[in-house]
């Protein structure tokens, strides 16, 4: 699977390269600008682009502009953004639009290679990956607001969560040791209390728990 | 006022300010010369002459009048004077009509003075005074000019060639004498400013029109043979008229203000305010001259305005002048002024010496308000710095010991996940890696809590929507676009808000919080409501700093919070 990687830290350019051939991925190319990873895209039609937010010049959001650029000019080409700092308005601008194949995740989720490469393939089969931190936030907010979210039990608030993040109903059965059967069963009892129409789609899924979560 | 204190109220010179009195006496002594004067010419006369007598005494009337009136509006200019002078050429040239023949002798030799009256009047515009030899010597030819055939048939009478002579030489040398006056007013013209060329061109080209169509008109009748017409004496008189009516215009027009009394000047003695001190007004008022300025020098010798900014040295020569308010022998401030408008420079320093003490104490107000701002300056200077500070450190968490983190972290799972380590190895070096983990989050907060990154750009708006999606407690937040905020205004209005959210919640347990952040015009205006118990004071609560924060980059941080009543906190910076 080719990969392009843009992060401005040489160090973790490095670093995350390595873990990612460790893992089997080809890295096509790995640059340090917004600019440059726009050119590599071009040149290598890579199936994933793994991008930092914050390059240079202005170390703002350079590298969600570029992602949204490659979105426009290639919507083939999975994208999974990195940050420092995830907030809300950055996923919804990333995932509650487009067709699939976005990640938004913390930069150390990295660390924890296996679920990190996990999450990069599920994007380039066409999924979503939502950090849980910026999931955190979706959930407390609807709770604080209402509308459905605080009358879920721990368990169910915990499955819509990980609906979110994107996860399959068979990662989710492991993580929460849970045959898959039963997490069906919950998915379509937090379906019922929010009102939300069933998907089988995960992606799809994602999008309508997002809508509900941000309206 | 009657109480006023001695010595504050100066009394009026007599030399420079005509009291009530004197104007009342020359006008009454005009009425009465005017009067007079159609009792002597009208007995005798048939219509329609008897008419252009009385318009010729009026022609008088106008020209005394216009000379009171500027008088009056500018007592220490010469023109006022100059003005009531010319009347009384107008008056003589007016005998040559009586009856009474010593009275019409005089007349004669009077008859076209006034066009030298007049020729000193522009020359002498706008102070009154002549300025260089050259004006000198022509108005001092004008009225030679002007008398000589008067004076030649005194001399040689009954002579009609002699007085041909005479004539003749009335007219070259009075065509001399209007060359060489249009060449000088020509150049004061050029000279001059756009203000003072408004203030010079209409008179200057009504002047010279006067001076020459009434001999010109006289030489065309004379040619038509129609000498001696009704209809020519009264346009002549007309034009004549129209010398000092073009005066009053330009005095109406505000080329030339009224002069204030003494009076004036002290009552400005009362007030100081800030930025602008009324003493330039009431300086400029009593000299006529709405171009002065006042420059304060400062203790170590500076040149100050009356802003409190230190300026470059005035300009002196050509259009500015200087002259220097002493006291105890101390220059306190300089009175810049137009020397064209003001003559007299020792009038310009006696009228400084009068409010030399109100000029000081000015000076020190001035004075102050520099020290203010450059204390306000320095202020800002060091949120700057804290701010770069504060930036740099984030930049170096973020770039430094967050990334080392995440490589910490990626390391220890390596090792946890090789084939080759044991059991224990393997999960010890997991719990590693989700410790480091745990520790980087613990760094990410901290680092946005120092200053979140960035909040240039679109990144006021996005911190501080990250701020209230992150409330335990509903928060409704409204705002207008914010880019282009400078960061050190951004930055303060994002710990504003961060603060009295935090407030909101674990001070006050409110239950509900409103957010709106609006830029108007060049305004950030920020406002942070909740509904909890009240009772904060701005002292309190980790405002204190803010407060110092936003007076630093010139804002201001208000806080309404009565007991019971939730707070309202209302936060105004420039960012413009």
């Amino acid at each position: 699977m080719r990969v392009v990687i843009a992060e401005d830290e040489a160090l973790l350019r490095q670093g995350l390269a390595l873990v990612l051939e460790q893992d089997g991925f080809e890295v096509v190319s790995a640059v340090g600008t917004a600019a440059e990873l726009e050119d590599a895209v071009g040149e290598h039609q890579p199936q994933l682009v793994i991008t930092d937010i914050r390059m240079p010049p202005t170390f703002t959001d350079e590298g969600l502009v570029a992602a949204h650029r490659i979105r426009a000019s290639s919507p083939d080409v999975a994208i999974v953004v990195l940050s420092q700092h995830v907030q809300r308005r950055y996923a919804i601008e990333l995932v509650g639009t487009g067709q699939g194949k976005v990640g938004y995740l913390l930069k150390q989720r990295i660390a924890d290679v296996r679920t990190f490469t996990q999450d990069l393939r599920r994007v380039v089969r066409g999924g979503t990956a939502l950090d849980p931190d910026v999931v955190e936030i979706l959930l407390s907010r609807a709770q604080v607001l209402g509308g459905g979210v605080e009358r879920l039990t721990p368990r169910q608030r915990e499955v819509l969560g990980y609906m979110a993040e994107g996860r399959s109903n068979s990662w989710i059965a492991s993580a929460i040791g849970f045959s898959e059967k039963a997490v069906v069963q919950h998915t379509s009892k937090i379906y019922d209390a929010l009102g939300l129409a069933v998907d089988a789609d995960d992606h799809r899924r994602v999008l309508a728990v997002l809508r509900y979560l941000t309206r | 006022m009657s109480s006023s204190p001695p010595g504050i109220r100066a009394q009026p010179n007599p030399s420079h300010a005509p009291g009530a009195f004197l104007v009342a006496l020359v006008a009454s002594l005009g009425i009465l010369l005017a009067g007079m004067q159609l009792a002597v010419i009208l007995p005798g006369s048939q219509q329609p002459v008897t008419a252009v007598l009385i318009v010729y005494t009026a022609v008088f009337v106008v020209y005394i009048g216009a000379g009171v009136l500027a008088w009056m509006r500018r007592p220490s200019n010469g023109m006022g004077p100059l003005l009531i002078a010319a009347s009384l050429a107008v008056y003589a040239g007016n005998l040559g009509n009586a009856s009474v023949v010593v009275l019409a002798l005089v007349g004669d030799v009077f008859a076209t003075v006034v066009f030298a009256a007049i020729v000193q009047l522009l020359l002498a515009f706008p102070s009154g005074r002549l300025r260089g030899t050259v004006s000198r010597v022509v108005v001092s030819a004008a009225y030679a000019v002007a008398v000589l055939p008067g004076v030649g048939a005194l001399i040689a009478p009954g002579d009609p060639q002699a007085q041909d002579v005479f004539v003749l030489t009335q007219r070259l040398g009075g065509l001399a004498v209007m060359v060489v006056t249009a060449g000088l007013l020509a150049r004061t013209v050029l000279a001059a400013d756009a203000v003072f060329r408004r203030l010079l061109l209409p008179l200057y080209g009504y002047g010279i029109f006067a001076v020459l169509a009434v001999p010109a008109s006289a030489a065309l009748f004379d040619v038509l043979g129609a000498q001696g017409s009704v209809a020519l004496a009264t346009i002549q008189l007309i034009i004549l008229a129209g010398v000092p009516v073009a005066f009053v215009a330009v005095i109406l027009r505000g080329g030339f203000p009224r002069s204030g009394g003494w009076e004036e000047l002290s009552e400005a003695l009362a007030v100081v305010r800030e930025g602008k001190t009324p003493l330039r007004d009431a300086l400029a008022r009593t000299l006529g001259d709405e171009t002065l300025r006042l420059v304060f020098t400062g203790e170590d010798g500076a040149w100050i305005d009356e802003r409190g900014e230190i300026i470059d040295p005035p300009p002196v020569g050509g259009q500015r002048a200087l002259i220097p308010v002493m006291v105890e022998g101390r220059t306190v401030a300089s009175i810049e002024y137009d020397p064209r408008l003001t003559v007299d420079g020792d009038y310009v320093r006696r009228v400084g010496q009068v409010i030399a003490v109100a000029i000081d104490r000015a000076r020190l107000s001035v004075e102050l308000l520099r020290s203010r701002r450059e204390l306000m300056a320095s202020r800002a200077r060091l949120v700057d710095a804290a701010d770069r500070e504060r930036l740099r450190i984030a930049q170096d968490l973020h770039d430094g010991l967050q990334m080392q983190l995440v490589l910490l972290a990626l390391e220890a799972q390596q090792i946890a996940n090789a084939a080759e380590e044991g059991e224990a190895t393997s999960a010890r070096s997991r719990v590693l890696r989700v410790n480091i983990d745990a520790a980087a989050s613990d760094l990410r907060r901290l680092v946005h809590d120092v200053l979140p990154l960035p909040l240039v750009g679109r990144g006021l708006g996005n911190a501080i929507e990250d701020l209230v999606d992150r409330m335990p407690i509903p928060t409704a937040l409204e705002m207008t676009s914010l880019e282009e905020i400078p960061t050190a205004a951004a930055t303060t209005a994002y710990f504003v808000v961060a603060e009295a959210l935090t407030n909101a919640v674990k001070h006050a347990h409110a239950d509900r919080v409103t957010v709106t952040v609006a830029r108007v015009d060049d305004v950030l205006r920020v406002s942070v409501t909740d509904t909890g118990v009240g009772g904060a004071h701005v002292e309190g609560r980790g405002l204190g700093g803010l407060v110092d924060r936003v007076e630093a980059v010139g804002g201001s941080l208000t806080v309404t919070s009565v007991v019971g009543a939730g707070t309202n906190l209302r936060m105004e910076i420039p960012c413009g």
